[in-house]
């Protein structure tokens, strides 16, 4: 395309030196204070060539009409300088460093635009002319309206209710006084009459016992506690059923599935081949456990924070084990992908499900929303976002063996204790054998009794260097054979050390040493498990690997010093990879060394693409590893090492080194030998011999102060191997010692192994713009959302700082957990929450229908120490929760919604009741509690990668909460009668009604299954009249008798089905298959699975 | 046959459900009802739904078409190898690939591979298509095929949840799930989504036709080849009269119930729930029952092909055709299992694309004639596609890895401009350089085409009103006629 220029030599002259001008004052000065008026020929230029092309393909999206993407606006020569969430678009002069040419040349995958196409050819060059014409703009004022939300916006949005401190006020006062049993009945009673209307009467006994044995254990009430409570008249009857139901512990495990639909609990990790979420059971009994035994509420969330952190642990109160880490482990219930392409992709999206999960039912926000731009409606900014990301990054995914009964810590610390009397004796061994030493040594090794093993060349190979004193091998002092030779052979080995010496110096000054583990402890590097002990080895520690007396090398982290049973992971500060290999010296049996980039560990599943950051660990003797796949295109990630000894084995780890690619590390040559052969009076065999003997006295004395560093004790090792140090009493003593760990170490059990959340290396987190990882903009540290703890929050100094955010979340300022906690109780309780969008406190969520008594509720709930089972108590022993559910009349015309609760709700029951109370009263039910999960049953229909091992049509019995739930295998039942996907939080369950449920219930083989055992049950019990047994299966199934026309519509079906099977006579009576289908019936009667 | 035909009962308004609703309940309820445009409705506030979920609602503007059928080609089938030809593979085949290379999932770059199949223009349009598909060739005037669609995610699960659900991670509701909670269905007596299983479900599973946080309602019936179809649909009774007395004597409880519980929506609704269950015990054997079809039409199909596959996905292309008949709203075919692998041919690309385009090619081409025969195709959208396409360049020597930057896929039916090509890729068939379409813009235009515009058609959760399109989607107008 020509450009018309009317005076072309004058142009490029002037514009030369304007773009100097231009470049040079870049940096200082606005572009604008530098602009001039463009030319006539500029304004046409950019009018015929310039403005079209903007207007037609980049107006959609960034102009002040239109959208904003990005931030970008494309509509004033000032916005593409000021230019979007990345930065400048257009540097005047400079089309190759302007973004918007990078973009519409379409060479950067990340960065193309128009998004729908590239722009045609010249097109292309007229935007890349234009730019390095200075980009003259005509008229280039820019419009008023601006891009960003005006500050202070997040401040005011915090008028909404929900960020108002809780306000407690006096229960109102009613007319009718004589109605009301506690202030929760006088705010609801107030409303109602100021409404105009009336509160129900009180449900009937046998109604209201079905309602609150379901809503406190999930199942029906039995006939004996029908019987009962029935029979008791005292005013405190139902009081006593509440109290029984609170104590019973089917209590925990109805109360733990409505928790568990918040932590979107799974048992795998979904996607393609819905890998295992190994120990997710046990997180699923711990909240059991919680609920039953009534954690405060504020506890519990702490425990979910940061349990791993509590000083003092809740523990189990039979087995003792810590409690309180268990908790942790909701973070990781979620989804995990095993071949992600972009790693640190996968990381954000997992963390925006940690933080979705985690605000949504802490805090009833979606905090979520905010992760790639502010809150639309809430006052949640980006940056509180990603300083809640902050605390994730700052910690990491672990594995922690739990310890009931406290028998591992106890093996642990016996052995611990047996090893130090090992290298107590060993030393007091040592230090008194020092004197004559060298002379000792000398005369040894010019004796010629010494004999060294023949080797073949490979085993030559190897001791080479790692065996300081093979020299001796070839050079035999004793030899006199050889003696002539001396000097040369001298000569020659001087030299051999040299180069070996400057070749492992060259190579490792090439290399970054990250750890070398010589200190008084593991330096930053984290432990889990009691295999690795308090400390890496220190200088004169007994080898208790060992049966004798033999030193181990100081500067080594090892599990293996005091049983092999014991398991333990050590763990790397987080470091930011820069080079491509790392190298690692390493030993072990049975161990694992993993590399965590991005917080990626699906490897164990599935390595692809992931090939090499993981390697088994089986070598007794000390070994340079590489990593065993190039990390080059990982570099600028950040990871951590893993050291894991999970077994029967041990793993030792001695330095890790960044290093390029390229060959295994040389070893290097023992310094004190090296050293010692460059003296210059070795002369002689003899000269030799003394030259060795001194070398060996000096480790010694190193070992006395403490000094004695790894080749010391690798050469000390060898003097004892040679017989020339061996006290005759310490090697008997070490010698039982070894003995008595051993028996000991065979004692040490298995742990209990669960998934929780873990210190990692402190880091904050930068705001990712527009949600994308590859354009990070500022960094936030850690806090808390500033709309609730404040802008003024102290710096999160040290570790994670979890705990610290869960003490800001329950800041008594924060009005959140309490309310929304409570409201999810009065939703369970009543079918709808007083704030019925239960996990949105925010602008598009719900308001409350009585916000009076919201915040006396929460108030309440706060100040009686965040019991739940209490405020349960007091929910359901109010008139309000007590009353019939009958509709019709004036509360139904007023209150067509029941939001001011005329009435009780009448509520269908969820998917896990149906089942367990068909369970209970075909007297199926296993009341067994806890343990690990039953395999799922699976149907014909449930197909796809990841097919599990199928279980029992009845999971043994067992109630729903027990069945395994597989992500890509959920059960038909439970997702026909909503049980949610798990996916996120979701604190409210739809109630839909689909042809699935109905199909389920007549036609599903394991609803046939139970009512034949319960037609079995009840024809089994005793010789009863139909009547009497039509009678006994309705008090099963609907905890009330059946009236006189349903008796006798229940015979007359019998009978019907009597001849459509063809039984002759009163045979029906007693037919298993009349009253199986009669029982079948029951099932499907609208009563069963619906609460009045 | 069981025809619902044009079933329209009298819709409860939204203003009605409104004037209902906010007469007690006060303003602080009726102005979250009145927030919620359109479809919005928070699900407790007295939505239509839950009285009868199926009902046939008001489009937003007159539809082009009422059912769809996506043919799900699951795996990523290869753009280049079937609707995308480009000659610079030819001339490139086996040397280093001419342009950068963007990870992969399998990250075991080959050469540039040229492809095995000639491509041959048919019709008037002359629309190129390759060896692979020479029956669905002949109806490349009705078809409008895209070249320059593109996916966010380069792996199976992802991209199969986002295709489905507009969003990568598990746990959204599929786009035959936002069709049926937006329009009901006009058959009364078959789900409103159904997905026809030809053996192979989709990394991700079942969750690809799930209902994710719309009612349960919504989701995807999953009809499988076996007897019965569908779980649970065939009674357990050994006589059918031992049922029928069963729910003579149900009715008469439940009768019972509703005076003693009270005449509530939920449990009457409840209660008519049974009757749409027994009206799919019928209705399903009667679905598949297809003695009745002429041999001419199973000859068509291919269910006497020698492939088995041809004779499987003939059966599911046929079992399609007579949902749309039957008024289903959304119908979802997946690909037979039993040809190696699914399109995910990482190795042996001839082998693998041959034996699954031998599957499908027939009975697609009859598909589309038999709407044609018998006046469907106009009301009927077919919608043919993958999670994402192949690479030009191979993984390995004779495999291609997956491709999110540029695949084809086409359209056909009513609303459609037939005979057209849409954006392209770059001369590799690599990435898409014009007239990009994304999923969220397939997904608004298939809703565009059902009469529902997509950005008001939206269900208020996790604290926003969530669309199939999320913030995104535009339509396709140049395949529109």
């Amino acid at each position: 395309m020509r450009i018309p220029l009317p005076n072309g030599g004058w142009t490029v002259l002037f514009f030369s030196g304007w773009l100097l001008l231009t470049g040079a004052a870049n940096s200082s000065l606005r572009a604008d204070e530098t602009e001039r008026p463009p030319t006539d020929a500029e304004v046409e230029f950019f009018e015929r060539s310039v403005r079209p092309v903007l207007v037609n393909n980049c107006f959609r999206c960034h102009s002040a009409a239109e959208k904003q993407r990005g931030g970008l606006r494309v509509d004033s020569r000032q916005h593409l300088l000021t230019g979007g969430d990345t930065g400048a678009a257009l540097v005047p002069g400079k089309p190759e460093e302007s973004r918007l040419i990078r973009a519409i040349r379409y060479d950067d995958p990340d960065l193309r635009m128009p998004p729908k196409g590239k722009l045609a050819d010249e097109e292309i060059k007229a935007l890349t002319r234009w730019i390095e014409m200075g980009a003259p703009w005509p008229n280039s004022q820019p419009t008023a309206s601006t891009t960003q939300p005006a500050e202070g916006d997040i401040w005011t949005r915090t008028i909404h209710w929900s960020f108002q401190p809780i306000r407690v006020t006096e229960p109102p006062r009613v007319r009718q006084v004589a109605w009301p049993r506690s202030a929760v009945d006088q705010f609801i009673l107030a409303k109602l009459e100021a409404a105009g209307l009336t509160p129900a009467v009180p449900a009937e006994k046998p109604a209201l016992l079905r309602r609150i044995t379901f809503d406190l254990t999930g199942l029906p009430p039995t006939r004996a506690e029908l019987d009962a409570f029935l029979k008791d008249n005292s005013p405190h009857a139902f009081e006593k059923v509440v109290d029984r139901l609170l104590e019973s512990p089917h209590f925990g495990e109805r109360w733990a599935r409505h928790w568990l639909d918040l932590m979107r609990y799974a048992e795998t990790l979904g996607h393609e081949f819905d890998y295992p979420l190994h120990h997710a059971w046990q997180y699923r009994n711990y909240v059991i456990r919680a609920f039953n035994a009534d954690v405060p509420y504020d506890q519990f969330v702490t425990e979910h924070l940061a349990g791993d952190l509590l000083e003092n642990p809740r523990r189990h109160p039979v087995e003792g084990f810590n409690e309180s880490i268990i908790g942790t482990g909701f973070w990781y219930l979620g989804e995990d992908k095993h071949a992600p392409v972009d790693v640190r992709a996968e990381e954000a999206a997992r963390m925006d499900n940690q933080i979705d999960v985690f605000s949504k039912t802490f805090l009833g926000l979606t905090v979520a929303c905010a992760r790639c731009h502010d809150h639309k409606f809430d006052p949640i900014s980006a940056a509180d976002y990603y300083a809640l990301a902050g605390f994730l990054r700052s910690s990491v995914r672990q594995e922690v063996p739990l310890d009931p009964h406290g028998k591992i810590a106890a093996a642990a610390d016996e052995l611990a204790a047996l090893r130090a009397s090992g290298t107590e004796t060993l030393s007091a061994a040592l230090s008194g054998v020092s004197a004559g030493l060298p002379e000792r040594i000398v005369a040894r090794l010019l004796s010629g009794d010494l004999k060294w093993p023949e080797l073949d060349p490979e085993q030559k190979k190897k001791a080479e260097w790692s065996d300081p004193l093979f020299f001796l091998h070839e050079l035999n002092l004793a030899d006199s054979d050889k003696a002539d030779e001396f000097a040369s052979r001298r000569d020659a080995l001087r030299k051999r050390y040299q180069q070996q010496h400057e070749r492992a110096e060259s190579f490792f000054e090439n290399t970054t040493l990250f750890a070398d583990f010589d200190g008084g402890d593991f330096g930053g590097w984290f432990t889990v498990g009691k295999a690795f002990g308090e400390r890496p080895t220190q200088p004169g520690d007994w080898d208790s690997r060992s049966a004798g007396a033999r030193l181990i090398a100081p500067g080594v982290a090892h599990s293996g010093l005091l049983a092999n049973r014991l398991t333990g992971v050590l763990r790397s500060p987080s470091f930011t990879i820069t080079q491509p290999n790392i190298l690692y010296r390493v030993a072990g049996k049975n161990a694992e060394v993993r590399l965590i980039i991005d917080g990626y560990r699906m490897n164990i599943f599935n390595a692809l693409l992931f090939g090499g950051i993981a390697f088994k660990v089986n070598s007794d003797e000390f070994i340079w590893h590489r990593q065993a796949g190039d990390v080059s295109k990982f570099i600028g990630h950040r990871a951590y090492i893993e050291v894991v000894d999970d077994g029967d084995g041990w793993v030792a780890i001695d330095e890790v080194r960044f290093a390029d690619l390229g060959p295994a590390p040389p070893e290097r040559p023992s310094a004190p030998i090296r050293e010692m052969l460059q003296q210059e009076d070795l002369d002689s065999p003899a000269a030799l011999a003394r030259a060795v003997g001194k070398v060996m006295a000096d480790q010694l004395r190193r070992l006395q102060e403490g000094s004695l560093n790894a080749e010391g004790a690798t050469l000390l090792n060898r003097v004892l191997d040679l017989g020339l140090l061996a006290p005759s009493d310490s090697a008997g003593g070490l010698a039982a010692i070894s003995e008595q760990m051993r028996s000991r170490g065979e004692q040490v059990p298995e742990p209990m192994r669960v998934v929780a959340i873990g210190e990692g290396t402190p880091d904050d987190e930068h705001v990712f713009i527009r949600g994308n990882h590859k354009t990070p903009g500022e960094l936030v540290h850690r806090r808390m959302l500033q709309a609730i703890s404040g802008a003024d929050q102290p710096r999160i100094e040290n570790g994670s700082g979890r705990l610290e955010l869960a003490r800001r979340i329950l800041d008594p300022g924060n009005p959140f957990p309490s309310r929304v906690m409570v409201n999810r109780v009065w939703q369970h309780l009543f079918g709808e929450g007083l704030v019925p969008s239960v996990d949105n406190f925010g602008v598009l969520g719900q308001e409350p229908t009585h916000p009076e008594l919201l915040d006396y509720l929460a108030d309440e709930f706060r100040n009686d120490g965040w019991s739940i089972k209490r405020l349960i108590r007091r929910l359901v022993l109010s008139r309000a929760y007590q009353m019939a559910s009958t509709p019709g009349g004036r509360g139904d015309e007023l209150d067509p919604q029941n939001w001011l609760l005329h009435r009780a709700r009448i509520r269908r029951l969820e998917g896990e009741a149906i089942r367990d109370s068909m369970l209970l009263i075909s007297g199926r039910l296993d009341r067994a509690q806890e343990g690990s999960s039953v395999p799922i049953y699976l149907t014909p229909f449930m197909q796809g990668r990841g097919r599990p091992q199928g279980g029992p049509l009845d999971g043994n019995g067992r109630r729903s909460i027990y069945i395994a739930i597989h992500r890509n295998f959920l059960s038909p039942m439970m997702l026909a009668f909503d049980t949610p996907i798990p996916f996120t939080a979701i604190g409210r369950r739809n109630v839909s009604n689909v042809p699935a449920q109905a199909l389920i219930l007549l036609n599903d083989p394991f609803v046939v299954q139970q009512a034949q055992l319960w037609a079995k049950r009840r024809l089994a019990e005793s010789s009863q009249s139909p009547e009497e047994r039509i009678r006994e299966l309705y008090l099963d199934a609907f905890a009330r008798p059946p009236s006189a026309d349903e008796v006798a519509a229940g015979i007359a079906f019998l009978q019907q089905q009597a001849n459509e099977y063809k039984l002759p006579g009163d045979r029906w009576e007693q037919d298993e298959r009349v009253w199986t289908d009669f029982c079948h019936v029951l099932f499907n009667v609208k009563e069963f699975i619906f609460l009045q | 046959m069981s025809h619902c035909g044009r079933y329209a009962a009298p819709p409860l308004t939204r203003r009605e459900m409104l004037a209902r609703c906010a007469n007690g309940f006060g303003a602080v309820a009726l102005s979250s009802l009145l927030a919620a445009e359109g479809f919005a409705a928070p699900a407790s506030a007295g939505d239509s739904r839950e009285l009868n979920p199926f009902a046939p609602r008001q489009p937003h503007y007159a539809p082009r078409v009422r059912s769809v059928i996506f043919l799900y080609m699951d795996g990523g089938v290869s753009q280049v190898d079937t609707f995308d030809p480009k000659p610079r593979l030819d001339r490139d085949n086996g040397k280093p690939f001419g342009t950068k290379i963007q990870p992969t999932q399998f990250n075991n770059i080959g050469n540039t591979l040229a492809s095995p199949w000639k491509f041959r223009q048919y019709g008037e349009s002359g629309i190129p298509v390759s060896e692979l598909f020479p029956h669905v060739a002949k109806h490349v005037d009705s078809l409008a095929v895209i070249r320059s669609m593109v996916s966010n995610f380069p792996e199976h699960t992802n991209a199969n949840y986002f295709l489905h659900t507009g969003h990568g991670q598990q746990g959204r509701p599929s786009m035959g799930a936002w069709a049926g909670y937006g329009l009901g269905t006009e058959c009364q007596d078959l789900p409103s989504f159904v997905v026809l299983n030809g053996g192979l479900i989709p990394p991700g599973g079942l969750d690809n036709f799930n209902s994710g946080f719309l009612p349960a309602t919504y989701q995807g019936s999953v009809f499988a080849g076996s007897d019965p179809p569908v779980a649970n649909v065939k009674p357990t009774e050994a006589t059918p009269a031992l049922q029928r007395n069963k729910l003579a004597l149900l009715k008469q409880l439940d009768g019972s119930v509703l005076e003693r519980m009270g005449h509530v929506d939920q449990l009457e609704s409840a209660v008519a729930n049974y009757e749409l269950a027994a009206r799919m015990q019928l209705a399903v054997p009667d679905l598949m029952d297809i003695r009745e079809e002429t041999p001419a039409t199973l000859e068509m199909y291919g269910l006497n092909a020698s492939w088995r596959n041809t004779q499987t996905f003939g059966r599911q292309c046929l079992i399609a055709r007579r949902l749309v008949e039957r008024g289903v709203r959304f119908i979802e075919l997946t690909c037979p299992s039993g040809n190696g692998d699914r399109w995910d041919q990482h190795g042996n690309l001839k082998d693998g694309h041959e034996k699954n385009a031998l599957s499908v090619d027939q009975p697609i081409a009859a598909l589309l004639q038999d709407l044609k025969q018998r006046g469907l195709f106009e009301e009927t959208l077919v919608v043919w596609a993958s999670e994402f396409g192949r690479t030009p360049f191979a993984q390995g020597t004779n495999g291609r890895d997956h491709n999110p930057f540029g695949f084809s896929i086409w359209l056909a039916g009513g609303g459609i401009k037939g005979g057209t090509i849409y954006g392209a890729t770059d001369e590799f068939g690599y990435h898409a350089i014009e007239n990009k379409v994304e999923i969220h813009d397939l997904h608004a235009t298939m809703l565009h085409l059902l009469g529902i515009d997509h950005t008001r058609l939206t269900f208020r959760f996790s604290g926003r009103d969530m669309r199939l399109t999320d913030v995104h989607g535009e339509l396709i107008r140049g395949i529109l006629s």
